[in-house]
């Protein structure tokens, strides 16, 4: 069964699978209430017919006993010649004749009953000629003739066909509430029946849509444990690297100052007695400290924009992309670029953040078109699907694309220190607070044609 | 060593190279104000408060703490709390001179009431300008409540 109900559970998802159960169970339960109704509506209709007969034979008791109540009353005329006799005959008379027309209502869908109530009917009639007959006859030839008559037997016989008739009818009836009832009975056992079925069917869908459910479930408590416990190992580790920083940006930077400022003071204080070679030592090995103390704060500053929370509003980025240029501008000491900065749509970005990135760009745009005639730095950017994409773009030394691949990695450079100046971590940063905001950036180029950096944010109005 | 009574510029700095640089930077601004070097935050505290070594000695004329953050014994922020909850050193001018740019040690310095922030620079020739400045301007441009 769970091996079953495992493999039908894994054709659905989770949501499939409740929406099934619930819809199912909805659907079974309405035809359930229509059948039970069904059910109701039958039963009382039993009930009716049920009283439909007990009304039908009493309706013949009354009529049998109204005949004796007659067949009496003119017995009592013959031997006591009493008028009110006659009108007790007839009053009995009148109640058979209205019994008569119920039982011929009662009975109106039913052929078989007709024919006897016609039987009866006929022979009613035939016994209040023969009571007039014996009136008549009293009247007429006295006691002892009315006697005779009515001892002959006749109106006696006619009772008995006339009972018999009633009693065959009564007989029909109850054979056929019989035959109405045993219907009904099999037919409601059939609803009992399909009901039962169908509540098994509701009891096991839900049972297992129940099953699958507390396994999604379980499921996904163990998933929200597993979170957990990488969260927490993640701000472990995230603890550490900012004591391991902690500890470059204080404990590195101690001897590489030492290095440099005794290097300065013993050329201030030793210069004239060293020669040139001694010179160009000194000279070495202060800009080699100096170096490392430029990629300790690159490096150090790389880790920072990684840790960082991301506050990331709607922004205009123009404005910051504005005040990088500026700062950018301020820096440089060479030949001013022309300068093109285009429209730009809002994102959504942390602005303090996004300003490394444009400072890196524009810086390295402004480097590397620095060494020809008339730089040229172009700024813009557009909407593209949900994404805002924007470019730096200048005309300067460019770079070739096979080696794009290694543009965005820490301390990768693709020109040399000597040709120009840098880390190599620049493009690293963007690279990593663009992927923080969920967007991409890369680089196209060819050597000597300029180089045209893109980089996408969400928009704005998709916050 | 100096005469305790006369200093006005405590180092508290526990790497000797930096405090020989530090005073050479301030030696070469010609700022010669008496200045006494202490290696931890435990001996400038014993400065401050005139015990241990300095027991019976006052500091009366004492007008500027170059303190370093990362000290062995007592810290820089320790130090520097103690300064600002000793009455008589309330208003003592205080420079952090460290090399940390951790943005949270320079929130912790502020809210503990540090007067200056300084992060040293590797590059040596920055480091003398930036000593020579500071020297001007707590000790020669900034006035002090009397």
């Amino acid at each position: 069964m769970k091996i079953l109900a495992g493999k039908l559970v894994s054709w659905w998802s989770i949501e499939d699978a409740v929406t099934a159960a619930f819809i199912g169970a909805l659907i079974v339960m309405c035809i359930v209430t229509s059948l039970a109704w069904y059910a109701v509506t039958q039963f009382l209709e039993s009930t009716r017919w049920v009283d439909h007969t007990h009304v039908v034979l009493a309706t013949l008791e009354h009529t049998n006993a109204s005949s004796e109540e007659a067949l009496s009353a003119v017995e009592e005329y013959v031997i006591t010649g009493d008028p009110t006799s006659i009108a007790e005959r007839d009053r009995a008379i009148s109640e058979i004749q209205s019994s008569l027309r119920d039982l011929e209502e009662l009975t109106a869908d039913n052929e078989s009953q007709q024919q006897r109530l016609a039987i009866i009917d006929s022979s009613v009639t035939e016994r209040i000629e023969l009571m007039n007959v014996v009136l008549v006859t009293r009247q007429t030839e006295g006691f002892e003739a009315a006697q005779r008559l009515f001892a002959s037997g006749r109106p006696r016989g006619l009772v008995d066909q006339f009972s018999k008739s009633l009693n065959e009818m009564g007989d029909q009836e109850r054979l056929l509430l019989r035959h109405r009832l045993f219907a009904d009975e099999v037919s409601q056992r059939r609803l009992l029946a399909t009901c039962g079925a169908l509540l098994a069917i509701v009891v096991l869908t839900v049972g297992l849509g129940l099953f699958r459910l507390r396994r999604e479930l379980r499921l996904r408590q163990m998933l929200a444990e597993k979170l957990e416990h990488k969260t927490i190992e993640l701000q472990t580790s995230n603890k550490e690297l900012e004591s391991f920083s902690y500890s470059v940006s204080h404990d590195l930077r101690s001897p590489l100052r030492a290095i440099d400022s005794f290097a300065l003071m013993l050329e201030e204080d030793y210069a004239a007695k060293l020669d040139e070679e001694g010179r160009r030592y000194i000279k070495v090995v202060r800009e080699g400290a100096q170096k490392m103390g430029r990629l300790i704060d690159d490096l150090l500053a790389f880790s920072r924009l990684g840790r960082e929370p991301i506050n990331a509003v709607s922004i205009d980025v123009r404005v910051g992309a504005e005040r990088a240029l500026k700062e950018v501008l301020v820096a440089h000491t060479g030949t001013s670029p022309e300068l093109l900065v285009h429209e730009m749509p809002a994102a959504c970005a942390d602005a303090a953040l996004l300003h490394h990135v444009w400072v890196n760009l524009i810086g390295n745009a402004v480097k590397y078109s620095s060494k020809i005639a008339a730089p040229r730095i172009e700024i813009g950017g557009c909407i593209q699907g949900s994404d805002a994409v924007y470019f730096v773009k200048d005309n300067g030394a460019g770079f070739d694309m096979r080696y794009a691949g290694k543009l965005f990695g820490v301390f990768q450079r693709l020109h040399g220190a000597e040709e120009f100046p840098g880390t190599g971590v620049g493009l690293a940063i963007v690279h990593r607070v663009i992927s923080r905001h969920g967007g991409r950036v890369w680089g196209e180029s060819k050597p000597d044609h300029g180089a045209k950096f893109f980089f996408t944010l969400p928009q704005a109005a998709f916050i | 060593m100096r005469d305790v009574e006369e200093v006005e510029i405590l180092l508290a700095e526990d790497s000797v190279t930096d405090a020989e640089v530090t005073q050479r930077a301030l030696t070469k601004a010609n700022i010669v104000n008496p200045l006494l070097w202490v290696k931890d935050g435990a001996e400038a505290l014993d400065f401050l408060h005139g015990r241990g070594r300095f027991s019976g000695r006052a500091c009366a004329k004492l007008r500027l703490v170059l303190l370093d953050l990362k000290m062995p014994k007592v810290d820089g922020l320790e130090v520097l709390r103690e300064i600002r909850a000793t009455p008589a050193l309330q208003t003592l001018p205080v420079v952090i001179l460290t090399s940390s740019s951790e943005e949270s040690d320079v929130v912790r310095s502020y809210a503990l009431g540090v007067n200056s922030y300084i992060v040293k620079p590797v590059e040596s020739q920055r480091i003398f300008d930036e000593v020579a400045r500071l020297g001007y301007y707590w000790l020669i441009m900034n006035r002090p409540p009397s």
